[in-house]
Protein backbone atom coordinates (compact mmCIF):
# COMPACT_ATOMS: atom_id res chain seq x y z
CA UNK A 1 0.00 0.00 0.00
CA UNK A 2 2.55 2.59 1.08
CA UNK A 3 4.85 1.42 -1.65
CA UNK A 4 1.84 1.76 -4.23
CA UNK A 5 1.58 5.53 -2.49
CA UNK A 6 5.57 6.16 -3.16
CA UNK A 7 5.02 5.16 -6.90
CA UNK A 8 2.18 7.32 -7.43
CA UNK A 9 3.66 9.97 -5.96
CA UNK A 10 7.22 9.51 -7.57
CA UNK A 11 5.38 9.71 -11.17
CA UNK A 12 2.91 12.10 -11.01
CA UNK A 13 4.55 14.71 -12.74
CA UNK A 14 6.90 12.78 -15.15
CA UNK A 15 5.35 13.43 -17.95
CA UNK A 16 5.72 17.13 -17.40
CA UNK A 17 9.41 16.97 -16.49
CA UNK A 18 9.80 14.95 -19.51
CA UNK A 19 8.47 17.72 -21.74
CA UNK A 20 11.25 20.25 -20.11
CA UNK A 21 13.53 17.54 -21.18
CA UNK A 22 13.06 18.98 -24.45
CA UNK A 23 12.43 22.82 -23.50
CA UNK A 24 14.09 25.75 -25.23
CA UNK A 25 15.75 27.01 -22.45
CA UNK A 26 18.75 25.19 -21.64
CA UNK A 27 18.59 25.54 -17.50
CA UNK A 28 15.05 24.21 -17.81
CA UNK A 29 16.34 20.75 -19.43
CA UNK A 30 19.26 20.42 -17.14
CA UNK A 31 16.91 21.17 -14.02
CA UNK A 32 14.46 18.19 -15.49
CA UNK A 33 17.37 15.97 -15.37
CA UNK A 34 18.20 16.89 -12.16
CA UNK A 35 14.49 16.61 -10.95
CA UNK A 36 13.66 12.83 -12.89
CA UNK A 37 17.05 11.53 -11.23
CA UNK A 38 16.24 12.50 -7.98
CA UNK A 39 12.65 11.07 -8.21
CA UNK A 40 14.91 7.42 -7.92
CA UNK A 41 14.69 4.11 -9.54
CA UNK A 42 10.61 3.69 -9.33
CA UNK A 43 10.56 6.30 -12.20
CA UNK A 44 12.54 4.01 -14.42
CA UNK A 45 9.41 2.06 -15.98
CA UNK A 46 7.90 5.51 -16.61
CA UNK A 47 11.19 6.66 -18.56
CA UNK A 48 11.85 3.41 -21.13
CA UNK A 49 7.66 3.55 -22.22
CA UNK A 50 8.57 7.11 -22.67
CA UNK A 51 11.73 6.39 -25.21
CA UNK A 52 9.59 3.53 -26.93
CA UNK A 53 7.73 6.51 -28.40
CA UNK A 54 9.58 9.90 -28.27
CA UNK A 55 11.23 10.73 -31.48
CA UNK A 56 13.08 14.17 -30.49
CA UNK A 57 16.55 13.09 -30.16
CA UNK A 58 16.65 15.88 -27.30
CA UNK A 59 14.36 14.36 -24.74
CA UNK A 60 15.65 10.74 -26.33
CA UNK A 61 19.52 11.46 -25.57
CA UNK A 62 18.45 12.83 -22.03
CA UNK A 63 15.98 9.93 -21.12
CA UNK A 64 18.67 8.26 -21.78
CA UNK A 65 20.79 9.96 -19.15
CA UNK A 66 18.38 10.06 -16.51
CA UNK A 67 17.72 6.01 -16.83
CA UNK A 68 21.84 5.65 -16.80
CA UNK A 69 22.10 7.63 -13.79
CA UNK A 70 19.26 5.26 -12.12
CA UNK A 71 20.42 2.39 -13.01
CA UNK A 72 23.96 1.86 -13.13
CA UNK A 73 26.85 2.69 -10.62
CA UNK A 74 28.29 6.26 -10.46
CA UNK A 75 31.65 5.33 -11.12
CA UNK A 76 34.31 8.68 -10.75
CA UNK A 77 37.82 7.27 -12.74
CA UNK A 78 39.18 9.90 -11.27
CA UNK A 79 40.53 8.90 -7.30
CA UNK A 80 42.02 12.20 -6.31
CA UNK A 81 38.75 13.75 -7.10
CA UNK A 82 37.15 10.95 -5.86
CA UNK A 83 38.43 11.83 -2.49
CA UNK A 84 37.78 15.33 -2.71
CA UNK A 85 33.77 14.64 -3.37
CA UNK A 86 34.00 11.86 -0.53
CA UNK A 87 35.96 14.17 2.26
CA UNK A 88 33.19 17.24 0.90
CA UNK A 89 30.41 15.04 1.13
CA UNK A 90 31.19 13.38 4.19
CA UNK A 91 30.67 9.82 2.61
CA UNK A 92 32.71 6.72 2.59
CA UNK A 93 34.67 5.90 -0.32
CA UNK A 94 34.71 2.75 -2.24
CA UNK A 95 37.41 1.85 -4.93
CA UNK A 96 37.29 -0.92 -7.05
CA UNK A 97 40.77 -1.84 -8.44
CA UNK A 98 41.25 -3.71 -11.31
CA UNK A 99 42.92 -3.99 -14.64
CA UNK A 100 41.22 -2.41 -17.53
CA UNK A 101 39.37 0.54 -17.84
CA UNK A 102 35.75 1.44 -16.64
CA UNK A 103 34.49 0.55 -20.27
CA UNK A 104 34.80 -2.93 -21.84
CA UNK A 105 36.43 -5.16 -19.24
CA UNK A 106 35.33 -7.68 -16.32
CA UNK B 1 32.27 -8.10 -11.12
CA UNK B 2 31.25 -4.58 -13.45
CA UNK B 3 28.70 -6.58 -15.26
CA UNK B 4 27.36 -8.71 -12.48
CA UNK B 5 27.94 -7.40 -9.20
CA UNK B 6 27.91 -4.03 -9.51
CA UNK B 7 25.03 -3.98 -12.22
CA UNK B 8 22.90 -6.02 -9.46
CA UNK B 9 19.96 -3.02 -8.68
CA UNK B 10 20.55 -3.26 -4.66
CA UNK B 11 24.20 -2.71 -5.43
CA UNK B 12 23.96 0.20 -7.51
CA UNK B 13 21.43 1.73 -4.49
CA UNK B 14 23.43 1.26 -2.39
CA UNK B 15 26.76 2.60 -3.99
CA UNK B 16 25.11 5.77 -5.48
CA UNK B 17 23.20 6.55 -2.26
CA UNK B 18 25.77 6.11 0.62
CA UNK B 19 29.20 5.88 -1.09
CA UNK B 20 31.62 7.88 -3.61
CA UNK B 21 33.03 5.06 -5.84
CA UNK B 22 35.37 5.07 -8.40
CA UNK B 23 36.70 2.87 -10.83
CA UNK B 24 40.52 2.25 -10.28
CA UNK B 25 42.89 1.15 -13.57
CA UNK B 26 45.96 -0.73 -12.35
CA UNK B 27 46.53 -1.51 -15.88
CA UNK B 28 46.36 1.83 -17.67
CA UNK B 29 49.32 1.43 -19.88
CA UNK B 30 47.53 -1.95 -20.68
CA UNK B 31 50.53 -3.75 -20.49
CA UNK B 32 49.89 -6.52 -18.60
CA UNK B 33 49.95 -9.50 -20.01
CA UNK B 34 47.67 -13.02 -19.34
CA UNK B 35 45.13 -11.20 -18.08
CA UNK B 36 41.36 -12.22 -19.33
CA UNK B 37 39.58 -9.49 -20.18
CA UNK B 38 35.92 -10.64 -20.13
CA UNK B 39 33.60 -13.70 -18.90
CA UNK B 40 30.79 -15.35 -20.58
CA UNK B 41 27.44 -16.08 -18.63
CA UNK B 42 28.47 -19.57 -18.47
CA UNK B 43 31.97 -18.64 -16.82
CA UNK B 44 30.46 -16.35 -14.62
CA UNK B 45 28.50 -18.94 -13.43
CA UNK B 46 30.97 -20.64 -11.97
CA UNK B 47 33.12 -18.68 -11.33
CA UNK B 48 34.40 -18.81 -7.20
CA UNK B 49 33.51 -16.36 -4.67
CA UNK B 50 37.09 -14.93 -4.41
CA UNK B 51 38.55 -15.67 -7.41
CA UNK B 52 40.94 -13.39 -9.36
CA UNK B 53 43.02 -12.74 -6.28
CA UNK B 54 44.90 -9.89 -7.23
CA UNK B 55 43.36 -8.52 -10.54
CA UNK B 56 40.39 -7.79 -8.19
CA UNK B 57 40.74 -5.07 -5.30
CA UNK B 58 37.88 -3.74 -3.47
CA UNK B 59 38.65 -0.87 -1.55
CA UNK B 60 36.60 0.58 1.40
CA UNK B 61 37.69 4.10 3.10
CA UNK B 62 36.44 6.76 5.55
CA UNK B 63 35.77 10.18 4.20
CA UNK B 64 39.03 11.14 5.15
CA UNK B 65 40.26 8.42 3.13
CA UNK B 66 41.37 6.35 5.77
CA UNK B 67 41.55 2.17 4.63
CA UNK B 68 38.41 0.99 6.70
CA UNK B 69 37.80 -2.44 4.78
CA UNK B 70 39.52 -4.31 1.30
CA UNK B 71 39.18 -7.29 -0.23
CA UNK B 72 40.56 -9.42 -3.30
CA UNK B 73 39.24 -10.91 -6.09
CA UNK B 74 35.12 -11.56 -7.42
CA UNK B 75 32.34 -11.49 -4.75
CA UNK B 76 28.69 -12.15 -5.57
CA UNK B 77 26.15 -9.28 -4.98
CA UNK B 78 24.80 -11.08 -1.89
CA UNK B 79 28.13 -11.07 -0.79
CA UNK B 80 29.48 -7.71 -1.42
CA UNK B 81 26.10 -6.52 0.07
CA UNK B 82 26.78 -7.72 2.93
CA UNK B 83 30.69 -6.50 3.09
CA UNK B 84 29.45 -2.74 2.57
CA UNK B 85 26.65 -2.70 5.41
CA UNK B 86 29.34 -3.93 7.61
CA UNK B 87 31.78 -1.48 6.11
CA UNK B 88 29.26 1.39 6.51
CA UNK B 89 29.41 0.67 10.52
CA UNK B 90 33.32 1.40 10.47
CA UNK B 91 35.89 3.61 11.70
CA UNK B 92 39.29 4.13 12.12
CA UNK B 93 39.00 3.29 16.05
CA UNK B 94 36.60 0.33 16.09
CA UNK B 95 37.52 -1.26 12.65
CA UNK B 96 39.99 -3.92 14.64
CA UNK B 97 37.42 -4.58 17.20
CA UNK B 98 34.54 -5.57 14.56
CA UNK B 99 36.92 -7.23 12.13
CA UNK B 100 37.45 -9.47 14.21
CA UNK B 101 33.92 -9.65 15.29
CA UNK B 102 32.93 -10.14 11.45
CA UNK B 103 35.91 -12.81 10.76
CA UNK B 104 34.46 -14.78 14.03
CA UNK B 105 30.95 -14.29 12.73
CA UNK B 106 32.04 -16.17 9.36
CA UNK B 107 33.60 -18.81 10.74
CA UNK B 108 30.66 -19.66 12.91
CA UNK B 109 28.78 -19.52 9.49
CA UNK B 110 31.36 -22.40 8.14
CA UNK B 111 30.60 -24.23 11.56
CA UNK B 112 27.33 -24.24 11.18
CA UNK B 113 27.23 -25.66 7.69
CA UNK B 114 29.86 -28.38 8.94
CA UNK B 115 26.84 -29.30 11.17
CA UNK B 116 24.24 -29.33 9.04
CA UNK B 117 25.78 -31.05 5.85
CA UNK B 118 27.93 -33.32 7.56
CA UNK B 119 27.77 -35.73 4.16
CA UNK B 120 29.55 -33.19 1.88
CA UNK B 121 32.66 -33.55 3.59
CA UNK B 122 34.29 -36.23 1.19
CA UNK B 123 32.87 -34.25 -1.83
CA UNK B 124 34.99 -32.80 -4.25
CA UNK B 125 34.58 -28.44 -3.84
CA UNK B 126 33.65 -28.29 -7.71
CA UNK B 127 31.03 -30.49 -7.31
CA UNK B 128 29.35 -28.96 -3.88
CA UNK B 129 27.44 -25.94 -3.25
CA UNK B 130 28.33 -26.52 0.80
CA UNK B 131 31.74 -26.90 0.33
CA UNK B 132 32.49 -23.34 -2.23
CA UNK B 133 30.32 -21.38 0.15
CA UNK B 134 32.41 -22.83 2.94
CA UNK B 135 35.59 -21.94 0.73
CA UNK B 136 33.91 -18.93 -0.12
CA UNK B 137 33.59 -17.52 4.07
CA UNK B 138 36.95 -18.96 4.65
CA UNK B 139 38.58 -16.78 2.70
CA UNK B 140 36.60 -13.86 3.19
CA UNK B 141 37.33 -14.70 6.56
CA UNK B 142 40.64 -14.17 5.85
CA UNK B 143 40.37 -10.65 4.70
CA UNK B 144 39.13 -9.91 8.48
CA UNK B 145 41.78 -11.28 10.32
CA UNK B 146 44.67 -8.78 11.73
CA UNK B 147 47.32 -8.01 9.97
CA UNK B 148 45.22 -8.18 6.50
CA UNK B 149 43.20 -5.18 6.99
CA UNK B 150 45.33 -2.50 5.40
CA UNK B 151 46.11 0.26 6.98
CA UNK B 152 46.85 3.86 5.89
CA UNK B 153 45.38 5.87 3.36
CA UNK B 154 43.30 4.69 0.40
CA UNK B 155 45.73 6.42 -2.00
CA UNK B 156 48.78 4.93 -0.94
CA UNK B 157 47.39 1.46 -0.78
CA UNK B 158 46.41 2.27 -4.04
CA UNK B 159 49.77 2.98 -5.37
CA UNK B 160 51.09 -0.07 -3.67
CA UNK B 161 48.46 -2.06 -5.78
CA UNK B 162 49.98 -0.53 -8.78
CA UNK B 163 53.77 -1.67 -7.92
CA UNK B 164 52.65 -5.14 -7.37
CA UNK B 165 51.17 -5.26 -10.64
CA UNK B 166 53.93 -3.55 -12.26
CA UNK B 167 56.20 -5.71 -10.85
CA UNK B 168 54.40 -9.24 -12.03
CA UNK B 169 53.83 -7.40 -15.14
CA UNK B 170 57.50 -7.05 -15.98
CA UNK B 171 58.63 -10.42 -14.24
Amino acid sequence: MILSLLLVLASQDVPELIRQLGDDAAQVRDAAVVKLAAKGRAVVPDLERALENQQDPEIRARLNLVVRQLTQVRWHTDLARGMQKAAAEKKPLLVFSTMGPLNGFV
Amino acid sequence: MRTVTFADPKVVDLLNEKFVVVWHNLNPDNAARGTQATYTAAEMAAYPEGGGGTNLYTVVAAPDGTVLNNLLGYWSAPTLLEELDFSLGLTAENKAERHAARRNALQAQVAKLDLEHPGEAGKRVKESPVLRRKAALNLLATWHTSGRVAEGKVDGLLEMFGARTRTRVIS
